[in-house]
């Protein structure tokens, strides 16, 4: 065992960091590979896909996959569905989940630990539990087969409360004097959330936001149940409709599809990694 | 029938927004009673929308819009919206939208949930509309090929697919073997399911990364199309007739069972469950198909042809899919959908299906449709494998709790696909998992 | 002047209402209802594709308890599962964090890196990974084959299927709990490791009796936030194994959706989600009062 410690010590410090760097790489290969898969796939013909050995690169590359992607499902239509669902949930998780978040923490009101373990509670519930409900619910109100059951579930059920929570964890470090000085210049709660909380709340507000808009914009189950009508599908459901008549998936233009829906995310999230880094490590989720 | 407030207060709103779209008539918004004394009813003129719900491609979704464009020759108030829905969903989908407030009024339905639709009362019976209709000619199906929808007087469906399943193989992978095609085995009478496991092993034997046999999907998720043929072939089977005795562990089922598992893991020449092999790649000596899919090998690079299922020390047991057009109980349009439904499957538009699905009905059989419209197919492989087979083709199983049989049985079969494993002793347990679920 | 008329307390009551209040009707309307309904259905016979129910009292539950021949081994699965993939993915990821944390050079890249399957979406992965994961053509069995060793079939192997479901889910999301554990560490008091190392404490020491300690809340954070989480694995069952092979993935949230929409049992699947929210609540609770025994630093 002393051994073990010592070695590393024995060794000269540029092939330490070379060994870590090395053990780094290794463990990165799950991480990585599923996306240079993904990509090259999506040039390859059906055929290749399928080749042994497998092939790194394709050996031509086809583009008419992505053409195929938007030929045999509205998947443009899809795309915009995805977006405006996802950014519309994000603001809506937004505006509630700040207010709220914001009262638990900073105003002392009757009933505020109560009202806030019962949601707590929810959020502890898996969607699953709840879907035959609210389908009858939404049934009832005509909007089975709308956009509204993806909107507003996840915007007032219980997939904004985590983002509650967040806010309020970092709503609760806020100095009270800030606050006293504001009630001292006439301002009410609402002026107080609205001047000083929230400006101060970028970090979190950022973090919401992209936690709020990752689950919106992978979300599989309630697509799968309310919606029926191609048009209407958002991404992942689309993802899974590239089989054909037989059930057997087209690879290929799956892949090309699945690239085309991975690409942008990933994209603005390598251009804007160290903000997000920095909004979750600002935002006192960790504790 | 109870209702709960739910349902009524849904109903309310069915009602409302037909008041507001001033769509449907009274008569039509018969919500979940059946129609029984309708049969004589006048279908009205005003704008209805059929939404009729399937699970094919493309080119059927065109079959189907060019036939109801004829429709709407003469039933201008009429449209239609095709819906597709990807097969592994069809059934989950469907019952969660005819439950929603967009009913579909008819669609096409499977064969394995078909009891349990039949039994839940979600068809309508469409005996009083079609059994006294000179048109429609009910008597030119054999009864056979109505048996899986006709529940004493009642008829809950009416296939538009009674398509046999057969052996597509690949030519060149069978030529550089060294092997009779099945096409050639099956003229010379040899074609049986040990030769098929010959030939199989074979071909995988060639070394060259080419495997003998390729199921239709997925084994794991639905072993019942690979062991249901060879069980019968075999002398075995799935269940009885009327669905109350377990067959599986008859020692002629048990033997059937021993040899796609040892093709699987002795020879390897069986692909395996969770792999991700297509026969189109043109690695693969053989599959299971029926002949809708024969379309999508229009452009493979490899020679190809097909072959009826082998037979077996029971002699030859055809199996046919089946699938059919029901209309739903949900639906408030049923009597526009019942009609469109006799247009739809008379002789005239049976003869354009057989480009995809070769017809139940005997006059558009025997006149050579399926040759007619699929000129790039061998004629005689369709006379053997295709239309010599519908005649005694028996259907795949269903029973009324198929999805509860369905799910005990397959995790009972998923202990099949590894090596070593006692076979009779895994038949056994699916016969005894079975049992709750058997009609007693 | 208006806020004469009420008194300090009484406005802030008003004001904690009304910036809770869109919250809480939601949660009334979305949350506190369909647990009624759910409840309500738990003890009905009630079938989606006829649309009847009648009541029957307990009969879901004695049928769940001793009838049901699957519903022990989804419960144990599920356990399994959360267990499983609490324990990987926090412990790789306080791993990753605790080396990711160091500024050296190319970590940020790292960092990154680790974290972009967070940003993917899981139809996405999980369609890539079941490709991968073919026991003859999958890629992973192929580079396996190059030095020479005979891979399981990795989704299709009672065996090894829950640990490849797991795997696949952990690469996923394992980024975001690193992150946020990055985040913790970096508040750990750098005079404290220090002192430490005076006294002669190793690298593991310092790592095991002042740096857990110190962020042991953010830990515990993070494994509700996973526990949370791996109750909603719905996609990836469905997508990869559909509960085989042998049901030895059959979790509750699939089984719940089974029940309720392939067979149209929607009374017996309302009976399975009440035990699912019940398992998820006694789990939470359990970890709460552990906390107390581990958890040095309250915040």
């Amino acid at each position: 065992m002393n051994n073990s410690q010592k070695l590393p010590r024995l060794l000269p410090k540029w092939f330490r960091s070379f060994l870590l760097y090395l053990g780094l790489l290794l463990l990165a290969i799950p991480f990585l590979f599923p996306f240079w898969w993904m990509a090259t796939s999506s040039f390859k013909t059906y055929k290749e896909i399928f080749a042994y050995p497998p092939t790194l690169l394709p050996e031509s590359w086809h583009f008419e996959n992505f053409i195929t992607a938007f030929t045999y499902q509205p998947f443009a239509r899809q795309y915009l569905n995805s977006l405006y669902i996802s950014l519309t949930v994000t603001a809506g998780v937004l505006v509630i989940s700040s207010l709220s978040g914001y009262a638990f923490a900073r105003i002392k009101f009757k009933g505020r630990n109560f009202f806030f373990i019962l949601l707590l509670s929810s959020l502890m519930m898996p969607p699953e539990v709840t879907i035959i409900p609210n389908y009858l619910i939404m049934n009832l109100l005509g909007w089975t087969k709308s956009h509204i059951p993806l909107i507003i579930i996840p915007i007032l059920g219980s997939g904004g409360v985590f983002a509650t929570f967040m806010m309020r964890q970092f709503f609760i470090t806020l100095p009270k004097d800030m606050e006293d000085a504001a009630k001292i210049d006439g301002l009410g709660w609402w002026g107080i959330f609205w001047k000083i909380g929230l400006p101060l709340a970028r970090a979190p507000l950022a973090a919401v936001a992209i936690i709020t808009f990752l689950n919106s914009w992978n979300s599989f189950l309630e697509p799968l149940i309310y919606l029926s009508d191609p048009k209407k599908y958002t991404i992942p459901l689309a993802l899974t409709g590239y089989i054909d008549a037989y059930g057997a998936p087209m690879w290929s233009v799956q892949m090309a599809a699945t690239t085309l829906s991975v690409l942008p995310v990933l994209i603005f999230f390598i251009l804007a990694q160290q903000q997000v880094v920095e909004s979750f490590a600002m935002s006192s989720v960790k504790g | 029938m109870k209702k709960n407030k739910l349902f009524l207060a849904f109903a309310a709103m069915i009602v409302m927004a037909m008041i507001f779209s001033a769509c449907g008539s009274a008569s039509d918004n018969a919500a979940a009673e059946p129609a029984d004394e309708s049969t004589t009813e006048e279908i009205s003129n005003e704008p209805v929308n059929i939404k009729f719900t399937l699970w094919g491609g493309d080119a059927h979704i065109a079959l189907l819009t060019e036939i109801s464009e004829a429709y709407r020759e003469t039933h201008p108030n009429v449209t239609f919206e095709f819906v597709g829905i990807p097969v592994t969903d069809y059934v989950s989908k469907l019952a969660v939208q005819l439950a929603g407030n967009d009913q579909p009024a008819m669609g096409w339905m499977l064969e394995s949930p078909a009891l349990g639709w039949e039994d839940a009362g979600a068809l309508v019976d469409l005996a009083p509309y079609l059994t006294d209709d000179a048109d429609f000619n009910l008597a030119d199906f054999s009864e056979s090929s109505l048996s899986l929808w006709a529940q004493g007087d009642a008829l809950y469906g009416i296939p538009f697919s009674t398509s046999p399943m057969f052996i597509a193989y690949n030519s060149d992978l069978f030529e550089a073997a060294g092997l009779d095609t099945p096409s050639e085995s099956f003229a010379k009478g040899e074609w049986t399911w040990e030769k098929f496991a010959e030939d199989a092993k074979a071909i995988t034997d060639l070394g060259d990364g080419s495997i003998g046999y390729v199921h239709i999907d997925e084994i794991s998720t639905n072993p019942w199309r690979l062991l249901v043929p060879v069980m019968e072939a075999y002398g075995g089977g799935s269940w009885n007739a009327d669905g109350s005795t377990c067959l599986m562990n008859t020692d002629e089922s048990v033997e059937a069972a021993a040899l796609i598992h040892d093709m699987m893991y002795v020879d390897n020449s069986i692909v395996k469950p969770n792999e991700k092999v297509d026969f189109t790649s043109g690695t693969v000596g053989m599959t299971m198909r029926q002949l809708s899919w024969l379309s999508s090998l229009a452009d493979v690079a490899f020679d190809w042809d097909f072959a009826p299922l082998p037979s077996g020390p029971d002699g030859a047991k055809p199996i046919v899919g089946q699938a059919a057009v029901v209309v739903f109980n949900a639906s408030p349009n049923q009597a526009v959908a019942i009609d469109f439904l006799k247009f739809l499957l008379n002789e005239e538009n049976s003869a354009k299906l057989s480009q995809f699905f070769p017809q139940a009905r005997a006059t558009v059989l025997d006149a050579g449709s399926i040759e007619a419209t699929n000129p790039t197919l061998n004629p005689e492989s369709i006379q053997t494998a295709i239309i010599d087979q519908i005649k005694n083709g028996t259907v795949l199983p269903s029973h009324v709790e198929y999805s509860k049989i369905d799910l005990a049985v397959r995790a009972e079969l998923d202990k099949l696909w590894t090596t070593d494993v006692d076979v009779e002793a895994i038949m056994n347990s699916a016969c005894e998992v079975m049992a709750p679920y058997l009609n007693q | 002047m208006k806020r004469k008329s009420l008194s300090q307390a009484k406005l802030d009551d008003l004001a904690g209402h009304l910036f809770i209040a869109p919250q809480f009707i939601g949660f009334l309307f979305f949350v506190a209802i369909p647990i009624f309904a759910v409840i309500i259905f738990s003890f009905q016979d009630r079938n989606l594709l006829t649309g009847t129910w009648e009541w029957i009292g307990f009969d879901n539950y004695s049928f769940m308890f001793t009838k049901d021949p699957y519903f022990y081994k989804v419960v144990r699965n599920s356990l399994v599962f959360s267990f499983g993939l609490i324990i990987m993915n926090v412990s790789l990821a306080l791993f990753l964090a605790l080396i990711l944390v160091q500024n050296k050079k190319g970590m940020v890249f790292f960092r990154t890196l680790f974290f972009s399957p967070v940003v993917t979406s899981t139809v996405a992965w999980v369609l890539v990974w079941s490709f991968m994961l073919q026991s003859d053509q999958g890629t992973i069995n192929q580079f396996l084959k190059l030095i020479g060793i005979q891979g399981p079939s990795w989704l299709g192997s009672t065996g090894w299927a829950m640990f490849s479901v797991i795997f696949i889910r952990v690469i996923k999301n394992v980024g975001l709990n690193m992150i946020i554990l990055i985040a913790a560490l970096k508040d750990v008091p750098h005079d404290l490791v220090e002192a430490a190392r005076v006294d002669g404490a190793n690298t593991l020491q310092c790592i095991r009796k002042i740096v857990i300690p110190m962020i042991a809340p953010t830990i515990l954070l993070v494994i509700i936030i996973t526990l949370i989480g791996s109750m909603n694995v719905f996609d990836h069952i469905m997508l990869l194994t559909a509960g085989g092979p042998s049901n030895s993935t059959l979790v509750l949230a699939y089984y719940v959706y089974y029940q309720a929409f392939l067979t149209n049992e929607i009374g017996y699947a309302s009976a399975l989600a009440v035990v699912l929210f019940l398992v998820v609540l006694g789990l939470t609770f359990l970890q709460w009062n552990m906390r107390k025994k581990w958890v040095y630093y309250e915040q």
